[in-house]
């Protein structure tokens, strides 16, 4: 290769910049001006609680309400989320699960026409996923309710939503909050399922006084180690 | 072919190096991983890092093929987003018993290889398997798994898998898509037809099973039609062994040996550890006794093992003292041997025959003596490629040497007494030839393939009237056969199987069949005349063999049968028998010449070595198996002829040149490969290889996908399956790519010019008997680090976990088999990337095992072998770390090197910083096919635990840190103090281990396995001297050389540190 370079490059004509430069500050100033604020309002909107799904709120296949359901009827959580003491998971129930009463309890309602054809037919029905964390997070519902945190905590006042809507932000910031500083949302286990406990129910005890005794009652340390969620 | 090119591949310039001429002198080298290593380059700076442009762009073909291989990624996109799209939960409509949402749950199953069983058990996540681990409560394998049965839940998810019937009326029409209906009426008219004549025409052609479900159609079906014939062909036969016990006991027995007695063990080219159908528990058995800590301490025995074998296997290379030695001498130096232990033992002085090779002689006699010594302590095992007689006169000895009762027992073979599987094919063939058979049912095996080119099985086949292949693919065999129907997976069907030493297992089915496929039975009882379920014919026959409905529910708990492993039965030599004496003329003839030796003239012997990944051919579409780097020469999608370095020479061929190979009249065009330890005047040809209608990945003759490697079979003869002689080597001007990963994420510390300096930090070695004298030794390798305090280093952070996590990995117990590798690849999704990507070093297995050799390059046969596994280290001071601008990898509080894939943006400096080389990077997306419909089938594939890495991500070993986290949870949910113990987290390799050379476990507890081995004397950690403070520990490999031969092959420095 270096034997064939002996035939001189022809040389490069210098560089110039054209004369319509000189007017480009129109352009080039404006974007200076406009960049920082279009980058501040999307940085904002990017870690707004709206574009982390607060209120999302789907329409599910049958209009089951948590209103009546958990609320006025005052049925336990996890007669319908069973699993969520044992597994990172807290499972949707089964058809089955609704027909325990329905088989029972207005059983020739209309809207409850799918869960009958469900039971019926044995397909499953097709509820729409409401919480949805990134595939790289791993939640563990087990580990939170068995250590002082309550469903509400998390998920809202659920026995007062007709249609279950997406109420915390369930964001990064927002997890580590609680895992730098678990005291505030801490409840006794009994209480986890609660909706309406608050720390002065517990007796004289204030939520700082509770939340440092459970702390120490339930051996918490919570871990802000990227692979607690991410692996 | 596309890896066949006119001009040598530029870049990797082995050729040249290799093989010209010899190199010039011997430079006193310890431990390399390549001849290219050995024989030096000028150049200090071996380019294992950075690679010049040596490939050629990958073409529109192969790019497309391995894109499309594996894998899928769950689309990451709409995390967040502007508007979200619907996500949907989808519970059954019926609850299921005993199933917790988000919990995998074990059954235990089992799977069968060539007529033996492996007990799994199968991990289920919501409804579908995801993972197989061995069944703890298997007594051959005790929770240990090889490669084969790990990766098998990739071969049920394989969207190649023949999904429809299909019928082709004669060799000229199309092959056309029919209905089940279709083929019952065809059953129907076909079983009227032969039942009339009493079967005649019919044969029944099966691969080897140890089914009683099986068994009991068979009685059923020769019932009906006696005169009809059922034959099994295995293209790896055992039958040799059965047929040598006939000879010397006079009754067909199978051998089982208990290596955790046997103080000496003689395997003449047997390869007990690696493919021996009960490897997994020999593994076991040998590296129990294989901890000089408990043998110093009097607690256990430190076994000594002699291999003599032509191409290295897993046993050679585990072994103490190796012999390359031809295959077809091998009866040679049985006979010496015999003849030899004969002498001792009744105090004679030894015959004066020679093998011809001072060696070899000096060899067998150390052996002889070492046998002698250890009566009643020793295993003598000869390979299945051994001719009876070689296996009679074996079990003769151990017999006299009182090794059969104590270390050797015999079981009443379970086949009885058959012919033959390469005679009976042999028959089949001559008869379908001659028109005699009508009708003929292929089981499972695919004989166009793998049948030996002698048969011309496709022609004969052509002359069948009615063929039916039942198959989990539409393969070669399918291919040439009126009738194909697609047969179900071992995870899709009832059936039960037995292992090596008898004990049955059922096997469960964990889902529907996925492509509307039927099990062997249930297509045979149809033929039969009634539709039965694989349930029921298992249930039956179970119940039929004595079991009742609650013997059937522990067995299908436990995944063993209570009480069926084999009772040994008592033997005796059959001195009347004519057989005997036969034997007794064979030992004499073989004795009766001075020399018995091969001379150096002798014909090039071909050895056909089933291979460790694809075995015969039938893993060939399974793509982790096939990206699997093969223990010995490192090889990933392909095989080769192995030749040795001198044999090479004298061939005037050189390492990854194409050569035709001629042998009984048939020629296969193949790559050589210069392989160390393989024995000279030897070719060990891979089989498996070579698929013509494998699938994407196995590759097909037609279509996008071109072949895998190269097909051997047409060379095997009917009368010579595994060994033949007069092989002939002809040299082509092509040349051939390989991919080898030999040379891959080479773990310098300061370049190649300090590689002599090197080798003994790395790989620490020593001698029983020195270990004996001095335990320390290895730990004195290199200078331990002053610990002088200038300031208060600021990466020393405290660690403040309440575990501290570390792993001992102990080289004197891995033999290399490389079941941690494909079981980390299930564990942790980790993709294939294909050829062309391992060419360009980009193979993505968190868990590779170096192996290196010892040698000198004067002796290249005689090479030792150390296999060392290698993954990510978690040091607490770790390189990859300080040098990360984004803190994508971080540590945990418990120590654990964690890798954030959200926040790796992709420079890579991690991976150049780290001195270990185990970081790996996604080039692609390797997920991308799955994105096709067609493949979405794999996604079942994945461990939901752990997340699929996408395009532009670091990725490495974790520790498993998703059963880290499950087990403290777990641990902390049934009580707040509760501490994980010792046990409680076992990491996948680990899982996966027959040799338990991996611990797991908390540095915090002085109590556990871990610590002790970490602080054992043989423990070491690589490059201390960086003071990186790696988590994982390795235990020095302890030979146990005899003192006679010792002198024969010393390497350098096994003794100890120059100065120490």
């Amino acid at each position: 290769m270096t034997e064939t370079s002996a035939t001189p490059v022809a040389e490069k004509p210098l560089f110039f910049f054209p004369k319509w430069f000189n007017k480009a500050w129109w352009v080039i100033l404006p974007v200076a001006l406009a960049g920082p604020p279009v980058f501040l309002t999307i940085a904002w909107f990017g870690f707004n609680h709206q574009s982390t799904h607060v209120g999302y709120a789907p329409k599910q296949p049958i209009n089951y309400s948590h209103t009546v359901h958990a609320g006025q009827l005052g049925i336990d959580c996890r007669y319908c989320h069973t699993d969520v003491e044992k597994s990172g998971q807290a499972n949707i129930p089964p058809t089955e699960t609704c027909m325990a009463c329905h088989s029972m309890v207005a059983t020739g309602k209309g809207s409850l026409e799918l869960l009958r054809e469900s039971w019926n037919s044995k397909k499953p029905i097709e509820w729409v996923k409401v919480h949805k964390l990134p595939d790289f997070v791993y939640f563990n519902h087990s580990a939170h309710v068995n250590r002082g945190v309550g469903c509400v905590s998390c998920h809202g006042r659920v026995d007062q939503m007709d249609v279950v809507r997406h109420e915390k932000p369930l964001s990064m910031a927002w997890c580590l909050e609680c895992h730098r500083n678990p005291e505030p949302h801490l409840r006794p286990l009994d209480q986890i399922t609660n909706m309406t406990w608050k720390p002065g129910d517990a007796g004289n005890e204030t939520a700082e006084t509770l939340g440092k005794t459970l702390r120490k009652q339930l051996n918490l340390n919570p871990s802000t180690d990227c692979s607690t969620c991410h692996r | 072919m596309s890896s066949i090119s006119e001009k040598r591949p530029g870049g990797l310039e082995a050729p040249d190096r290799m093989t010209n001429a010899a190199p010039a002198t011997s430079p006193d080298v310890g431990y390399w991983r390549s001849l290219e290593e050995l024989h030096g380059k000028e150049d200090p700076n071996i380019a294992a890092e950075f690679l010049p442009e040596q490939l050629d762009p990958m073409d529109g073909t192969t790019r497309r093929r391995f894109m499309q291989i594996m894998g899928a990624s769950v689309a990451m996109a709409s995390a967040v987003g502007c508007t979200r799209q619907h996500r949907y939960v989808v519970p059954a409509a019926k609850g299921i018993e005993g199933r917790t949402i988000g919990q995998s749950q074990p059954f235990a199953t089992a799977m069968e290889v060539a007529g033996s069983a492996i007990g799994i058990l199968a991990q289920s996540y919501e409804g579908r398997p995801i993972r197989l681990d061995g069944n703890p409560l298997h007594p051959l394998n005790k929770g240990a798994v090889n490669s084969w049965a790990v990766s098998s839940i990739l071969g049920l998810y394989d969207p190649d898998r023949s999904q429809a019937i299909r019928y082709k009326a004669n060799s000229k029409t199309a092959v056309v898509d029919k209905k089940w209906d279709d083929v019952k009426a065809a059953f129907k008219s076909l079983q009227g037809e032969l039942a009339g004549k009493q079967g005649e025409g019919l044969r029944v052609l099966s691969e080897a099973s140890s089914s009683i479900t099986m068994s009991s159609i068979k009685a059923k079906l020769l019932a009906v039609m006696p005169k009809a014939q059922w034959i099994e062909y295995e293209p790896v036969g055992r039958d040799n062994e059965r047929l040598g016990t006939k000879l010397v006991f006079g009754a067909p027995l199978r051998a089982h040996y208990d290596l955790s007695k046997a103080e000496v063990i003689a395997d003449l080219d047997a390869d007990l550890l690696g493919v021996h159908p009960a490897s997994l528990q020999y593994t076991r058995d040998f590296a129990g006794n294989r901890s000089p800590e408990a043998t110093v301490a009097q607690k256990a025995l430190f076994n000594r093992l002699y291999s003599v074998e032509s191409n290295l296997s897993t046993t050679g290379g585990s072994a103490d003292h190796r012999l390359a030695w031809r295959s077809s001498d091998v009866k040679k130096f049985v006979a010496v041997l015999a003849g030899q232990v004969n002498a001792l033992l009744k105090n004679q002085p030894a015959p004066s025959v020679s093998l011809g090779n001072p060696k070899a002689d000096k060899f067998v006699a150390v052996l002889a003596k070492d046998l002698v010594a250890s009566k009643g302590k020793g295993v003598v095992a000869v390979g299945f490629r051994q001719p009876p007689e070689v296996h009679a006169a074996v079990h003769e000895l151990n017999f006299q040497l009182g090794n059969v009762g104590t270390t050797v027992a015999y079981f009443a073979a379970p086949e009885g007494e058959v012919k033959s599987s390469n005679v009976a094919l042999a028959e089949l063939a001559k008869d379908m030839e001659a028109g005699k058979v009508s009708t003929l049912f292929i089981l499972g095996s695919n004989p166009v393939y793998s049948a030996p080119g002698d048969l011309k099985f496709a022609d004969a086949l052509a002359k069948v009237a009615n063929s039916i292949h039942i198959g989990q693919y539409f393969d070669e065999t399918a291919g040439h056969c009126t009738w194909h129907l697609p047969q179900s997976h071992y995870l899709e069907a009832w059936s039960d199987a037995r292992a090596w030493n008898g004990t049955h297992s059922i096997v469960q089915p964990l889902i529907e069949p996925l492509y509307k496929s039927k099990s062997q039975s249930e297509y045979l009882s149809q033929f039969l005349g009634t539709a039965v379920k694989s349930y029921d014919l298992t249930l039956a026959a179970f119940k039929s063999a004595g079991g009742t409905d609650d013997s059937w529910k522990k067995s299908l708990r436990d995944g063993v049968v209570a009480d069926s492993t084999w009772k040994p039965v008592t033997v005796k030599l059959a001195t009347s028998t004519a057989d005997n004496a036969s034997l007794a003329i064979w030992l004499t003839t073989m004795l009766s010449n001075d020399t018995v030796g091969a001379t150096s003239n002798a014909p090039l012997e071909a050895v056909f070595v089933p291979d460790s990944k694809v075995f015969d051919g039938r893993y060939t579409n399974n793509a982790w198996l096939q990206e699997l780097p093969d223990f010995i020469t490192k090889l990933t999608w392909d095989n080769a002829i192995l030749l040795s370095y001198a044999t090479a020479t004298k061939l005037g061929v050189k390492h990854g040149q194409m050569a035709n190979a001629t042998l009984h009249g048939a020629t296969v065009k193949a790559a050589v490969y210069i392989q160390p330890g393989q024995a000279d005047d030897s070719a060990a040809l891979l089989l498996g290889y070579g698929r013509k209608a494998a699938g994407v990945v196995g590759g097909t003759a037609v279509g996008r996908v071109s072949t895998v490697g190269f097909d051997f079979n047409p060379l095997r003869h009917s009368t010579a399956m595994d060994i033949a002689t007069g092989l002939k080597i002809t040299p082509l001007n092509e040349w051939y790519q390989f991919a080898s990963t030999q040379e891959h994420s080479q773990i310098d510390t300061a370049g190649q010019r300090e590689r002599d300096k090197r080798d003994d930090v790395l790989i620490r070695t020593d001698t029983l008997a020195h270990f004996k004298k001095e335990p320390d030794a290895v730990k004195r390798r290199v200078h331990e680090l002053p610990q002088v305090k200038l300031f208060e280093n600021p990466l020393n952070t405290t660690v403040t976990g309440e575990y501290k996590w570390g792993m001992a990995i102990d080289l004197s117990k891995c033999t290399g088999c490389n079941a941690c590798v494909v079981a980390c690849q299930s564990e942790n999704n980790i993709p294939v990337v294909g050829k062309e990507q391992v060419i360009k070093q980009r193979e993505m297995h968190w868990l590779r095992i170096d192996r290196y050799f010892n040698g000198d390059s004067e002796h290249l046969e005689d090479v030792t072998v150390v296999h060392q596994p290698m993954m990510c280290v978690h040091c607490e001071n770790a390189p990859c770390e300080q040098v990360c601008p984004v803190a994508a990898t971080v540590h945990s509080a418990d120590g654990t090197n964690d890798m954030v894939y959200n926040r790796c943006i992709g420079t890579r400096y991690c991976a150049n910083n780290c001195p270990f080389k185990v970081r790996r990077f996604n080039f692609f997306n390797y997920h991308k096919a799955l994105d096709d419909e067609k493949n979405n089938v794999i996604r079942l594939t994945f461990n939901p635990d752990v997340t699929v890495r996408s395009r532009g991500v670091m990725e490495k070993c974790t520790y498993c840190i998703q059963r880290i986290r499950a087990a403290k949870v777990r641990v902390k949910n049934a009580d707040p103090f509760g501490k994980v113990k010792d046990g409680d987290i076992i990491t996948a390799c680990q899982q996966a281990c027959p040799a338990a050379a991996i611990t797991f476990g908390d540095l915090n507890n002085q109590a556990s396995l871990v610590t002790q081995l970490q602080n054992s004397k043989r423990g070491y950690k690589m490059l201390e001297d960086l003071n990186i403070k790696p988590r994982t520990a390795y235990l020095a490999r302890i030979r146990n050389p005899h003192p006679d031969l010792e002198a024969t092959t010393s390497h350098k420095k096994e003794a100890g540190h120059g100065h120490a």
